[in-house]
């Protein structure tokens, strides 16, 4: 099956690392651990990778640089209680446990 | 190798100036400039802009109506911060930190970087906030405090005419969500009507005297009560927003239910929300400024506290000329 995305490791240096037109163009989705998808066999995807000097992942690097990015927060978020509190009243402190996420193909 | 007559039948015009409506796809040179141009849709979308020094959650909304001249103040790194820092465009730069370092606040979303209110928050473990810090555009001085002193709450207007709503007035683990709702007018806190729907880690934009307050319900405030109003596509908490009530912008946040971060963004006109092109990367608690139609978004968790700022600007939906780049 064609792979709908590509990935790759890439540090957001700040303004212009994605600039208006190229968000015009493709869909950016960035994840912890500056992983960013973006999408598979296309010609503005490919140019972006270059200017950012991205480095290239297979969907299963990519997933295991962000499944340890999510279990770092969880734990951090597992370590954080305060005594006597609810699950749910946690929860309502802090928000959710950081769901996990799972890069698509 | 292709021409570009070979493949549209036609040589690439020469033109003293760009067309006045071109065409999706037309090409043609300008003289003037010397580019080789081509007509493209005029979308809207957001895009990076510069790094903030701090990285953090829990931003308290920020303050500025103009993506060129925000502040962001405060928050969780985790550590509680009073780090503030104004942008201009292009940068953050670090100025002089809040004198009470805070989570959990508000801010005057109205106000610009040169004039802005902090209020409220927590300072854990035990401090539920009502102090109000005012920014004359290089210090923080400390004023008149809250009448209810609470922390995940939302604030809008300015320094001189500021409006804050909900949140909680409970050290966790109790959550006690509230409300009230409280003006100010420059010098002093007055409490007004409550909102309808009692509630914590909402956004809210506008100001004292029109202003929205977003999550899982939305409000609208008319200078003297609150009015329940079309929800949100996608209900979350803890969102970011932007621009006022007939132009705004809610970003971000955390689904409900169960507390995915997302990157959803959506745009009110004063009667309903559209779904509009996400946020490169979904983030809660992050500070929001700017208007509907230029906002920012800055800080945040991913869930890990991040630095990094987006751009959001609002196309056309027209046809405008772009250079051409060479792969």
């Amino acid at each position: 099956m064609a792979k709908t995305y590509q990935y790759c490791v890439a540090e957001n240096w700040g303004k212009g690392f994605i600039d208006h037109v190229e968000s015009t163009k493709i869909t950016f989705t960035g994840f912890p651990g500056n992983v960013w998808q973006v999408p598979a066999y296309n010609k503005h995807a490919n140019l972006w990778i270059a200017k950012v000097a991205g480095v290239a992942k297979t969907k299963d690097e990519a997933q295991a640089i962000v499944t340890a990015e999510v279990t770092a927060a969880q734990t951090a978020w597992d370590n954080n209680n305060v005594e006597g509190e609810t699950e749910e009243q946690k929860v309502v402190r802090l928000g959710g446990r950081p769901a996990d996420i799972t890069l698509t193909e | 190798m292709s021409e570009y007559k070979g493949i549209k039948g036609a040589k690439v015009r020469n033109y003293t100036s760009d067309p006045d409506n071109p065409l999706e796809g037309q090409v043609w040179y300008n003289d003037t400039t010397g580019a080789l141009r081509v007509g493209e849709l005029d979308l809207s979308a957001w895009s990076t802009g510069g790094n903030m020094n701090t990285a953090r959650s829990g931003l308290g909304g920020g303050a500025g109506t103009l993506q060129t001249a925000a502040l962001g103040f405060g928050g969780s790194t985790p550590a509680n911060t009073g780090a503030t820092e104004s942008y201009n465009g292009t940068a953050w730069t670090e100025v002089n930190d809040l004198n009470t370092p805070r989570n959990g606040h508000a801010g005057s979303k109205a106000g610009s970087n040169t004039a802005a209110l902090a209020f409220g928050g927590f300072n854990p473990p035990t401090s539920i906030l009502g102090v109000t810090e005012t920014w004359n555009g290089s210090s923080w001085t400390e004023v008149n405090d809250l009448n209810t002193a609470r922390r995940l709450f939302a604030g809008a207007g300015t320094n001189t005419a500021g409006l804050a709503f909900g949140g909680s007035t409970n050290i966790p683990p109790n959550v006690g969500p509230t409300g009230a709702t409280e003006t100010w007018n420059g010098s002093s806190w007055t409490e007004v009507n409550d909102l309808n729907t009692d509630r914590l880690s909402l956004t809210g934009t506008g100001t004292n005297t029109a202003a929205l307050a977003v999550s899982t319900v939305t409000e609208q405030w008319n200078g003297s009560s609150w009015t329940e109003i079309n929800d949100l596509n996608t209900l979350k908490t803890e969102s970011s927003s932007a621009g006022t009530v007939t132009s705004g912008l809610v970003y971000g946040g955390l689904a409900q239910p169960p507390g995915s971060v997302t990157a959803t963004n959506e745009s009110f006109n004063g009667t309903s929300w559209t779904e509009e092109a996400d946020l490169t990367t979904g983030r809660f608690g992050a500070g929001g400024a700017g208007t509907g139609t230029a906002a920012l978004a800055f800080g945040g968790g991913t869930p890990g506290r991040v630095a990094s700022t987006e751009e959001w600007n609002t196309g056309t939906g027209g046809v405008v000329g772009r250079t051409v780049t060479t792969d």
